[in-house]
């Protein structure tokens, strides 16, 4: 297929999604959407449902059609980095209406650097006189992330100047500057124009990162940081780098034991199997993703703390393919959701299903495949 | 069927007049750590450092809030225990923490938060330790001398310690 048709049919579906994100706005927020956008996905839900699913799907044929092109070196790195580029332009734009975790770091932002309170201590609510109060779903909680996350969070603060919309597009650009950060790590790592696309063009992490301004992409860049810096051999460097990763969202604590085995490998001046490392590091990050559900929930998000090692992984591994198949069933949960506007009900079996049955899909294929 | 009708009207109005309203109580803490036992100065070390982890006014309302609750149980119980010196130290740092509120809530207030539910959850903690410095002053009695083996007589007037210690919690 014409990579430039190609482009231009993912470029489409990123900016339908991008559009159709504007209907979640929440009515109470000081925040204009149009009209019909908004019916569309209030009143009319089965059709909302379907166009979630539909657009999800199609992104996600297109990022696999265009792993296939760079695999097959049909496409280059320079056609991949416009490719993100344009993605990340066309994302910067939509609304974080499929998750409002960014209008929750707002608020501890704003308790934090506004109201100079400790928000590990107060809550939201703790100030009545709050306008974000009437649109916030967690307003009755303290600040859930770690205290690097919420010293870095003052930069998108301060320079959203106290505009709900202005502050939401720093937050998101914040997260795109990790994005990219996250990007040259892989490409330095693996020198392959697949990793990095991979990565970066997987519809999760564009959505989940450019979309919702999720901060799990700061905590992965620190990690990716800290293994570059123990590659360059300046450790002190390397163990700030593990260490503001953990205080950011405290999941990389699990890739200590595989931290602490390289750290010890480099310094005896043994050679490094990175490709190893990398697939250890999924792994481990794959076990705290699994055990997510005893805190809350499996969330797409998480996707990031394995994926962001599997990337540097061999193309079309089991662990790629295993990925892959949670990068496509992940973001379909949010779809009952949309059809239902309640987490009660069949959504929770529903999650559930979508999120463990495209990976055993995956799975069985590959398997099948490899037996051919 | 009249006669059902004026039954039913009846039964909701019934409903009304038995309904009463259900408010939850300012309720104090248990007593933690108490004097004589091994981790009461670290408790008394923590309550010091924890002044530094709640910053910020709302934080810093709370934080002493807490200690004067804190305290007031402390006493409460050294007051039933007839320890009468230390009951009245800890009732001393009850007094002192509850002093500093209504200082915090207006520079609250003036930082342009809204105090309206800090100000009920004051009133409510002032009402709650008054009525138990009440419960305590009946019994014990007015006045006291607290005698020491090797030290000088402590005269203790309670009367006064709990005039006071009231006053400090009159809004």
């Amino acid at each position: 297929m014409n990579i430039i048709v190609l482009s231009v049919f993912y470029s489409l579906v990123l900016i339908l999604v991008g559009i159709f994100s504007w209907g979640f706005v929440d009515a109470n927020m000081p925040i204009r959407t149009v009209p019909l956008l908004y019916e569309f996905v209030v009143l009319l839900r089965p059709w909302a449902a379907v166009s979630y699913v539909a657009l999800q799907a199609l992104l996600f044929v297109g990022y696999i059609l265009f792993l296939y092109q760079i695999y097959r070196k049909r496409m280059l790195l320079k056609h991949v980095i416009v490719l993100m580029s344009v993605s990340a332009a066309i994302l910067l734009f939509s609304f974080p209406g499929f998750s409002y975790d960014v209008f929750n770091y707002i608020a501890t932002a704003k308790i934090t650097f506004l109201y100079r309170e400790n928000p590990y201590l107060i809550m939201p609510i703790d100030i009545p006189n709050e306008p974000m109060l009437r649109f916030l779903h967690a307003s009755n909680k303290v600040a859930l992330y770690g205290p690097v996350w919420i010293a870095l969070t003052g930069v998108p603060y301060i320079l959203g100047f106290n505009n709900l919309l202005l502050t939401i597009g720093m937050f998101k650009l914040f997260a795109a500057a990790f994005y990219v950060g996250v990007l040259s790590l892989v490409w330095k790592r693996s020198k392959s124009a697949f990793s990095v696309a991979f990565f970066g063009l997987n519809p999760l992490v564009l959505i989940e990162t450019l979309g919702s301004g999720h901060n799990d992409i700061v905590m992965m860049f620190f990690a990716l940081l800290s293994f570059e810096l123990i590659a360059r051999k300046r450790w002190y460097w390397s163990l700030v780098a593990l260490l503001a990763s953990i205080l950011i969202k405290f999941a990389t604590v699990f890739l200590l034991p595989v931290y602490v085995v390289t750290f010890a490998m480099v310094v005896q001046g043994k050679p490094i199997r990175w490709e190893s490392v990398w697939r250890w590091c999924a792994i481990v990050m794959y076990m705290i993703f699994f055990l997510s559900p005893i805190r809350e929930e499996i969330y797409a998000w998480y996707l990031l703390w394995p994926l962001t090692f599997v990337a540097l992984g061999s193309p079309w591994s089991w662990l790629q393919i295993t990925t892959l198949g949670f990068a496509f069933g992940l973001p379909l949960r949010f779809a009952p959701f949309v059809y239902h506007r309640n987490w009660g009900g069949v959504t929770p079996l529903t999650k559930k299903l979508v999120t463990f049955i495209p990976p055993a899909v995956f799975m069985g294929l590959y398997a099948a495949h490899k037996k051919k | 069927m009249k006669k059902q009708y004026f039954l039913y009207i009846l039964l909701v109005f019934a409903a009304f007049l038995w309904t009463t309203t259900v408010r939850a109580e300012y309720v104090l803490p248990y007593p933690g750590s108490m004097p004589g036992s091994k981790f009461y100065l670290l408790s008394r070390i923590a309550d010091s450092l924890k002044r530094y982890w709640y910053w910020g006014s709302i934080a810093s309302l709370q934080y002493h809030l807490q200690l004067s609750d804190k305290y007031l149980v402390e006493a409460k119980t050294l007051f039933e225990y007839q320890q009468y010196v230390l009951a009245v130290d800890a009732l001393t740092r009850s007094n002192e923490q509850f002093t500093v509120l209504p200082g915090l809530l207006h520079e609250i207030e003036k930082e342009g938060k809204n105090v309206s539910k800090l100000r009920q959850k004051i009133s409510e903690a002032s009402e709650k330790h008054l009525k138990t410095l009440d419960g305590i002053q009946t019994e014990v009695p007015a006045q006291y001398v607290w005698k020491p083996e090797k030290l000088e007589p402590v005269f203790l007037d309670f009367t006064k310690i709990f005039f006071e210690a009231k006053q400090k919690r009159i809004l």
